[in-house]
């Protein structure tokens, strides 16, 4: 789906990662890698540092959290919210929505629209078309753009191909119309015959969670998982990133008649350094365009990970501009991809804070 | 080139003999993290940028697909 969007912008950005941090090196014991071989992979994979939430935190809290610290700082009102979008993969239960957990933590009107999206990585770009389609119906008021995941508690600590690169955020991106003329590309992909290539076999209905579905089984390279655990075939979805995701961006520039040399950043999902660093060198795009360093600073942390890259490189981006061309470039679970094309405005509030844990 | 791709892989997994006529994917002597720790060693090593295209296990099963790839990036 490509589809383009007239006066839309964002205008403010919040990530709340949680304060507790894990150091791959503390962790290098439950792999089944030689010393030699954790090494190279930390620098190339960017096994580092990751955040981590503590068992039983939510989505809905660290957003709730967040939303409450922009409406102290003035970034907008209650009476202004027209819309909660949360695209996740890890809802705080199957019933209610995160939406509308959220919702009913402020007075918003009841009349706001409360939208929950089932998106992981890909959850940013899919959750801001949706922003951008239901501004048209929301005259003056903005759209909460809730993206994150709480995924660590789903990885195997015994998991060497997930669990040293996986962690945990949420972030809220305000999303709204603007009188400055702004046009703005989107485009959607879907691959639902690799669907399960990430997934996680036990925990909905049709694989309850029982003694059996928790059992650990080792698998031919020596990772322990239950059912219970996130299981990706990595091999198949590099593959997919590397020659889904270009021809996808390419298709966007297309169709906005841009071409890839006047943009200026593209933020993409950041899965890996070997990942991005291979994405830029197939789009023949210099890494300094493609910001990748937030998998060894905070680990991947799904649909959290490009407003999570805005917060980290803001200010050096917006050094010498007033505005912007970005593109936001994100693929993963679904198997799903997604971008967004648009002119960026040196907006006011971007920032992190971190989730105070209860001890 | 081949003894270097050789002291590439034997550097990479000591425990294996990559002078073997062996399938080195379906052998079990190289998984997918080998595969990026092996493209990185050759990119800093022979200057040369492997595609992400060509990231695939048939590309590096044996010494002879591994000089293959080597030689059509630098194309």
């Amino acid at each position: 789906m490509l589809a383009s969007y007239k006066n839309k912008t964002i205008s403010a950005v919040m990530s709340v990662l949680p304060k507790h941090e894990v150091d791959f090196m503390d962790e290098m014991a439950n792999y089944a890698f030689s010393e030699s071989q954790m090494k190279k992979l930390k620098k190339v994979m960017g096994f580092g540092t990751r955040r981590v939430a503590k068992p039983g935190e939510t989505v809905s809290e660290y957003a709730i959290l967040g939303i409450r610290k922009m409406i102290d700082d003035g970034v907008f009102t209650e009476k202004e919210v027209g819309a909660i979008i949360v695209t996740t993969t890890s809802p705080d239960h199957f019933i209610p929505p995160v939406s509308n957990i959220i919702q009913g933590a402020f007075d918003f009107d009841t009349d706001t629209i409360c939208i929950d999206i089932s998106q992981g990585c890909c959850g940013f770009t899919v959750g801001l078309s949706y922003a951008f389609m239901t501004l048209d119906s929301l005259k003056g008021k903005k759209v909460l753009l809730v993206t994150g995941d709480m995924l660590s508690a789903k990885v195997s600590i015994y998991d060497r191909a997930s669990r040293p690169i996986t962690g945990d955020a949420v972030s809220i991106s305000v999303v709204e119309n603007t009188s400055t003329p702004n046009e703005v590309y989107c485009a959607m992909k879907n691959n639902g015959k690799s669907a399960f290539s990430v997934y996680i076999p036990a925990g909905g209905t049709k694989v309850p969670i029982t003694p059996e579905t928790t059992a650990m089984k080792e698998d031919e390279f020596g990772n322990k998982r239950g059912l219970n655990h996130l299981v990706m075939q990595g091999d198949l979805v590099f593959n997919f990133i590397i020659n889904d995701t270009p021809v996808m961006m390419e298709e966007l520039l297309q169709f906005a008649q841009e071409d890839i040399r006047n943009v200026d950043y593209f933020i993409c999902h950041q899965s890996s350094v070997f990942t991005l660093k291979k994405l830029a060198q197939r789009l023949e795009v210099p890494q300094e365009k493609m910001p990748n360093d937030i998998v060894p600073l905070y680990g991947n942390s799904s649909s959290a990970t490009i407003p999570v890259t805005l917060c980290q490189h803001f200010e050096e981006m917006f050094a010498e501009k007033e505005k912007l061309k970005v593109m936001f470039a994100a693929f993963g679970t679904g198997l799903s991809l997604g971008a967004a094309l648009m002119e960026l405005p040196k907006f006011h509030y971007c920032k992190f804070i971190d989730y105070p844990h209860q001890s | 080139m081949k003894d270097q791709v050789i002291r590439i892989l034997s550097e990479l997994r000591p425990e294996f003999d990559f002078t073997e006529d062996v399938d080195f994917i379906e052998a079990g002597m190289l998984d997918s993290f080998d595969l990026v720790s092996l493209v990185d060693t050759i990119e800093q090593e022979l200057g040369v940028a492997i595609s992400g295209m060509d990231i695939v296990p048939e590309n590096f099963n044996s010494v002879d697909a591994i000089i293959s790839t080597i030689e059509r990036n630098r194309k």
